[in-house]
C-alpha cells in the first residue's frame, strides 16, 4: 500500500516537472527576442602603429627637453 | 547663435580648469625645486619636482572640476510634457548575477512606467551572458516567475507581443559590448531608443520617460547619460563611497559637464541611447594582439561615447536627472576588484587613443583615464626618489671657500615643502569644504539629514579616505605593473550582498601591503629618518591594512553618512523590496513545485 503510494507519488511529481518543464520551454520560446536586425558596420579605430607612434615619440620628447631645460632655468635662477 | 554662446563657454570653461591646474602645477614643481636644490641642485630634485607637477596637476585638475560645477548655471530644467511617441527597449545585460533581484529590479521599474500609464512604449529585454548552466537554469526559472508576475501569458493570449524578453548566449562575445550588439543587431530595428541597465540598476519611470522626451525634443542627441547615485549599501566603506557620491558627484558631474559640451561621457549603464546612432556608430572592433592591451575593448563605454562623437552625435550627461540608481562595492576587495578591471580597460585606452576623427576632448578624456590609473605610480616614484634623496644628501658646507672666515648656513627651504603639502591636502579637502557651504546655502543639506550630519559624514568620509588612500595605491599599483607585464585580469563577476568580510579574508588580501608598509617604515627610519613623520601617514595604514578592510567591511548605520534615499526610500527601491520579499516566500526554484512526500 505504501509502496503503491510512492510509486504513485513519484509518477504525479514526474508528471507536475514535466508540465512545468513544457510550460517552461513555451514561454521561454515566446520570450524569444524579436526578429528586426540592424547592421551595425565595424569601427575603424586602429591606425598603422608607425603612423601614430612616430610623431608620439617625437611630442614624448619635445615635452621632456622642455620640462628638463625649464627645470634647469629655475634651479638656476634661484 | 545659442550654440556660438554654448561654445564659447565650454571653450572657457575647459581654458580656466586646464590653465589654472597647469599653473597650480608649476606653482607647487617650483616651490618644491627650491626646496629641494637647497643643498645643491642634483638630478634627483629635478625628477622630483616633475613629479609634483603631475601629481599637482592632477588633483588641481579634479578640484577644478567642482570649482566649475559650483560656478555652473543651475536652473532647474522643467520637465517636458511633451506625448512619448518613441519606441524603447530596456535592456538588463546579465552575467552570473543573482536572478532573482535582477528580474525583481526589472518587476520594479515596470511598475514605475505602469504608475505613468506608459507601459506600452517600453519592452524590457533580459541579456544573459552567464556561462554557468546551473546559473542559467535558475534565470529561467525566474524568468518564468517574472513573465507570470506581468501576466504575459494573458497579454499573448489577447493577440498582443510580450513585452519581456529574455535570450542568453552561451559564448560571451566582446562581453556586455558585445552583449548590446548582439541585440540591436537581432532586434534593434524596433525601437527608437534603447536604455541601458546594468544587473544593479534601478531607475524610476518618471527619469525613464523624461530622458525619451529630452531625446525626442533634441534629433542630434545620441546619448543621454544620466548620474546614478548609489544606493542600499550596508558596510561602512560602502555607505561612506554612497554619501560622497550623493553629496560631492553631482557638483562634479556638473563642472564635467560644463567643460565636455556634447562630447559628454558613456559609463555603460543608466543611459539612454538612439539606436540608430548606437548601431552606425559603436560597432566595436577587436583590436590587435592579444590582452590587455589588444582583443576585446574591455571599457567600451568610454570609447562608443568618442565614436557617437566623432560620427557627428551630441553625447551629454543631464546631472539634474534625479531617480537613477546603483549599486556599489561594499568593502575594498570588491572595490579593488572592479578597480583592476577598469585599470586594465583605462590602460588599453593607449591603443584607441589615436584612433582616427575622434574628437580632441575625446581624445582628452582617454588621457584622463590612463593618467588617473598611473597617477598612483607618480606617487610612488615621488615617494621613493624623496627617500633616496634624503639618503643621498650631502652634509652641509659651512666653509665652501679654503680661506673662509666665516660660515655660510645653506638657507633653510623647508617652509616651500610645507607649503606645497599644504596645498596638496587643500585641493583635496577644500572642494568638499566648498561642496559642503554651497549645500548649506542652497539647503541641499537637508537631504543629508541638516548640516551637522552632513558635516559630520564629510569629516568622517575624509578620515576614511585618507587612511584608505595609501591602501588603494597599492592596489592600484599592482593592477598597473600587472597590465604593464601583460597580466589579463579578465572580466570576473562582480559580488553583490552585505560584503562583511572576516579578518583572515581582509589578512589574505592585505598581507603584501603590510609588509610593504613594514618596509617604507624601516627604510625610512634607517636611511631618512628627518622623513619619518611625513612618512607615517601612509606607513601606518599600509602597515594596519589589513584591519582597515576587515573594520570598514563592518556594517554602518544612519544617521552616519545619511543619504536622501535612506530618509525617504524612493518608489523604485521601495517597489523592489516589496517584489524581493513576496518571491522570496515562493520555492527557492519559482517554477518547480515543492517536493510531495508520499504517505
Amino acid at each position: 500500500m505504501a509502496t503503491r503510494m510512492i510509486i504513485h507519488g513519484s509518477s504525479s511529481f514526474l508528471s507536475d516537472a514535466l508540465a512545468v518543464e513544457v510550460r517552461k520551454s513555451a514561454i521561454l520560446r515566446d520570450a524569444g527576442l524579436p526578429d528586426a536586425p540592424l547592421v551595425m558596420p565595424r569601427q575603424v579605430i586602429e591606425t598603422s602603429r608607425q603612423g601614430a607612434v612616430r610623431p608620439a615619440a617625437r611630442g614624448l620628447n619635445l615635452i621632456l627637453s622642455l620640462f628638463a631645460q625649464g627645470f634647469g632655468r629655475t634651479a638656476r635662477g634661484r | 547663435m545659442t550654440r556660438k554662446t554654448l561654445s564659447g563657454r565650454v571653450l572657457s570653461a575647459r581654458a580656466f580648469a586646464l590653465v589654472t591646474s597647469i599653473g597650480l602645477g608649476a606653482g607647487a614643481a617650483a616651490l618644491f625645486l627650491q626646496f629641494g636644490a637647497a643643498d645643491g641642485y642634483q638630478m634627483v630634485d629635478g625628477v622630483r619636482a616633475a613629479l609634483v607637477f603631475i601629481t599637482t596637476f592632477w588633483l588641481a585638475w579634479g578640484a577644478m572640476q567642482s570649482v566649475e560645477g559650483l560656478l555652473a548655471a543651475r536652473k532647474p530644467t522643467a520637465p517636458l510634457a511633451t506625448l512619448i511617441t518613441a519606441r524603447t527597449a530596456i535592456l538588463m545585460p546579465v552575467y552570473n548575477e543573482e536572478p532573482r533581484a535582477v528580474f525583481a529590479r526589472v518587476a520594479a521599474m515596470d511598475n514605475a512606467l505602469a504608475r505613468l500609464g506608459l507601459t506600452d512604449h517600453f519592452d524590457f529585454a533580459i541579456l544573459s551572458d552567464t556561462q554557468s548552466d546551473r546559473m542559467g537554469a535558475k534565470e529561467e526559472g525566474w524568468f518564468v516567475r517574472l513573465w507570470d508576475d506581468r501576466a504575459q501569458t494573458a497579454r499573448k493570449a489577447a493577440g498582443e507581443t510580450p513585452r519581456f524578453f529574455y535570450r542568453r548566449r552561451h559564448r560571451n562575445i566582446g562581453r556586455k559590448a558585445g552583449n548590446i550588439q548582439d541585440f540591436l543587431e537581432t532586434s534593434g530595428a524596433d525601437y527608437d531608443f534603447a536604455l541601458i541597465l546594468d544587473a544593479d540598476s534601478f531607475m524610476e519611470g518618471a527619469t525613464i520617460a523624461e530622458m525619451v522626451r529630452r531625446m525626442q525634443a533634441d534629433p542630434n542627441l545620441g546619448l543621454l547619460q544620466t548620474l546614478p547615485r548609489i544606493t542600499g549599501a550596508q558596510s561602512r566603506f560602502g555607505r561612506a563611497m554612497q554619501f560622497a557620491a550623493g553629496f560631492y558627484s553631482p557638483i562634479f558631474a556638473r563642472g564635467q559637464a560644463a567643460m565636455q559640451g556634447a562630447t559628454g561621457p558613456f559609463w555603460g549603464h543608466n543611459a539612454l541611447v538612439r539606436v540608430q546612432a548606437f548601431a552606425q556608430s559603436c560597432a566595436l572592433p577587436e583590436l590587435s594582439g592579444p590582452p590587455p592591451f589588444g582583443s576585446h575593448i574591455l571599457s567600451h563605454d568610454y570609447v562608443e561615447a568618442a565614436l557617437l562623437a566623432r560620427a557627428g552625435w551630441s553625447v551629454r550627461v543631464d546631472p539634474d536627472l534625479g531617480g537613477s540608481y546603483e549599486e556599489g562595492p561594499e568593502n575594498m576587495i570588491d572595490f579593488a576588484k572592479r578597480d583592476r578591471r577598469w585599470c586594465q580597460g583605462n590602460l588599453q585606452h593607449i591603443r584607441v587613443i589615436s584612433a582616427p576623427g575622434l574628437k580632441a576632448w575625446s581624445r582628452f578624456v582617454f588621457f584622463q583615464g590612463i593618467l588617473s590609473y598611473i597617477a598612483p605610480l607618480f606617487w610612488m616614484m615621488f615617494l621613493a626618489a624623496s627617500l633616496y634623496a634624503a639618503a643621498t644628501a650631502p652634509e652641509p658646507d659651512f666653509f665652501p671657500d679654503p680661506f673662509q672666515l666665516f660660515p655660510v648656513f645653506p638657507s633653510d627651504q623647508t617652509s616651500k615643502a610645507v607649503s606645497v603639502a599644504v596645498g596638496v591636502l587643500g585641493l583635496l579637502v577644500f572642494p568638499k569644504i566648498l561642496i559642503l557651504l554651497d549645500a548649506a546655502v542652497r539647503g541641499r543639506v537637508s537631504q543629508f539629514g541638516g548640516t551637522v550630519i552632513a558635516l559630520r559624514g564629510m569629516i568622517r568620509e575624509l578620515v576614511m579616505s585618507s587612511i584608505n588612500a595609501p591602501i588603494m595605491l597599492m592596489w592600484q599599483t599592482r593592477a598597473v605593473l600587472q597590465v604593464l607585464r601583460g597580466h589579463d585580469g579578465g572580466w570576473p563577476a562582480q559580488s553583490r550582498g552585505d560584503g562583511r568580510l572576516t579578518l583572515p579574508d581582509a589578512f589574505a588580501a592585505g598581507w603584501w601591503i603590510q609588509l610593504w608598509g613594514i618596509a617604507v617604515i624601516a627604510l625610512t627610519y634607517s636611511f631618512a629618518a628627518s622623513l619619518m613623520l611625513w612618512v607615517l601617514p601612509i606607513g601606518i595604514p599600509l602597515v594596519l591594512a589589513p584591519i582597515v578592510i576587515w573594520v570598514s567591511s563592518q556594517p554602518s548605520k544612519p544617521p552616519v553618512f545619511l543619504t536622501p534615499e535612506e530618509i525617504s526610500l524612493p518608489q523604485v527601491i521601495a517597489d523592489y523590496r516589496m517584489i524581493m520579499s513576496k518571491w522570496t516566500q515562493t520555492a527557492a526554484d519559482p517554477i518547480v513545485p515543492a517536493v510531495k512526500i508520499s504517505a
